[in-house]
């Protein structure tokens, strides 16, 4: 392997642990034989590792737990009542867990319908005049049926 | 932490009993504080946090899926409430700034070579974290202080592998380079 690959190797996988197999032994093989490379071990391990090791955990101040269950507790209280309660509810049977997700699909199935109800509503449209036109021009003729074309062709054989 | 709370604790606080669910905030209020005081490096900010997070836990307990892991289900809701409390204390500090002309950029906070000088560990990792970007310092937090697996970490961060290995590299090439030159500089 290369040292620009090993270094990348030795801030993570290393470092914390998470490597095994051949790819720690062709690590280890390296580190043996590249100083470079073993020096970024040590100075990773000095630098990033230590500090972090055995950090001091601070206990959580007991008022949260306090705080925590008042707004439980008055939570439920209210929920006593019954106006407000059938409010709660209401609001969590028409729950929605993504509002904007589901206010754009609300948008493009409105407009998907409008674009097809317009689009039959056209062709309906367009159909219809269709058939009165052709209706009107196979007309015309009956009506006038003596009068022809008024075609040169007409004139010449008629 | 998980191990203590069975799936009756669980199920009973998922029908609103108040002591399993203190059960439940005992065992995990010191990791929940503790990650939250090391993503917003703020005692105050993180004692908010917790306490949102519970109110959470509490009010999401009944969609939870007992066959999932509650320990990753519970970082990630804290991870989220911090990283959203932070954002949203970022705002406000940005707006406060904009109308007090004499409120100076918190350097001696901000700086993580000042703090380093100080050759105080707490102050030390604080200062590492905050050179780095939320998604960068969670990830340094579950790893290097909470000691989570990659797995586990992309399970609660909902990312892959790839992506935490990726930020965990990149965070600890900042922290690095920070660290050499405060060390160049103490030379």
């Amino acid at each position: 392997m290369k040292c620009k690959k090993i270094e990348g190797l030795l801030i993570t996988d290393y470092l914390d642990k998470e490597i095994d197999g051949l790819d720690k032994v062709l690590i280890e093989q390296h580190l043996a034989c590249c100083p470079v490379c073993r020096d970024f071990a040590a100075n990773t391990k000095r630098l990033l590792s230590e500090p972090f090791t055995d950090i001091e955990r601070s206990d959580a101040p007991e008022f949260i737990w306090r705080r925590v269950k008042d707004a439980i507790i008055s939570e439920r209280e209210r929920r006593r009542n019954p106006v407000v309660d059938f409010f709660e509810r209401l609001k969590g049977a028409i729950y929605i867990p993504k509002p904007a997700l589901v206010f754009i699909s609300i948008i493009t199935l409105l407009l998907i319908v409008g674009i097809v109800a317009k689009l039959q509503f056209a062709s309906k449209y367009a159909l219809k005049n269709n058939v009165q036109e052709q209706v009107e021009y196979l007309d015309y003729p009956r009506e006038n049926s003596d009068a022809g074309f008024g075609t040169l062709v007409e004139q010449y054989f008629l | 932490m998980g191990n203590e709370i069975t799936n009756d604790i669980l199920l009973k606080a998922q029908e609103g009993d108040l002591d399993s669910f203190e059960i439940i905030y005992r065992t995990c209020v010191n990791f929940v504080y503790n990650v939250a005081y090391r993503i917003l490096c703020n005692k105050e900010d993180a004692e908010e946090v917790t306490q949102e997070v519970f109110l959470n836990v509490y009010h999401k307990l009944k969609g939870f899926r007992l066959e999932s892991s509650f320990k990753t289900w519970v970082y990630r809701i804290t991870v989220n409430c911090a990283i959203n409390y932070q954002k949203k204390m970022a705002r406000e500090r940005e707006r406060q700034k904009r109308y007090d002309d004499n409120l100076g950029p918190e350097g001696h906070v901000n700086d993580p070579g000042v703090a380093i000088n100080s050759e105080n560990r707490e102050r030390t990792i604080n200062a590492l974290l905050r050179i780095l970007n939320p998604d960068q310092r969670t990830a340094i937090v579950l790893r290097n202080i909470e000691g989570l697996s990659y797995r586990e970490i992309a399970d609660t961060l909902k990312v892959s592998i790839n992506t935490v290995r990726s930020r965990l590299k990149r965070a600890r090439e900042k922290m690095l380079v920070i660290r050499k030159e405060v060390i160049k500089n103490e030379m």
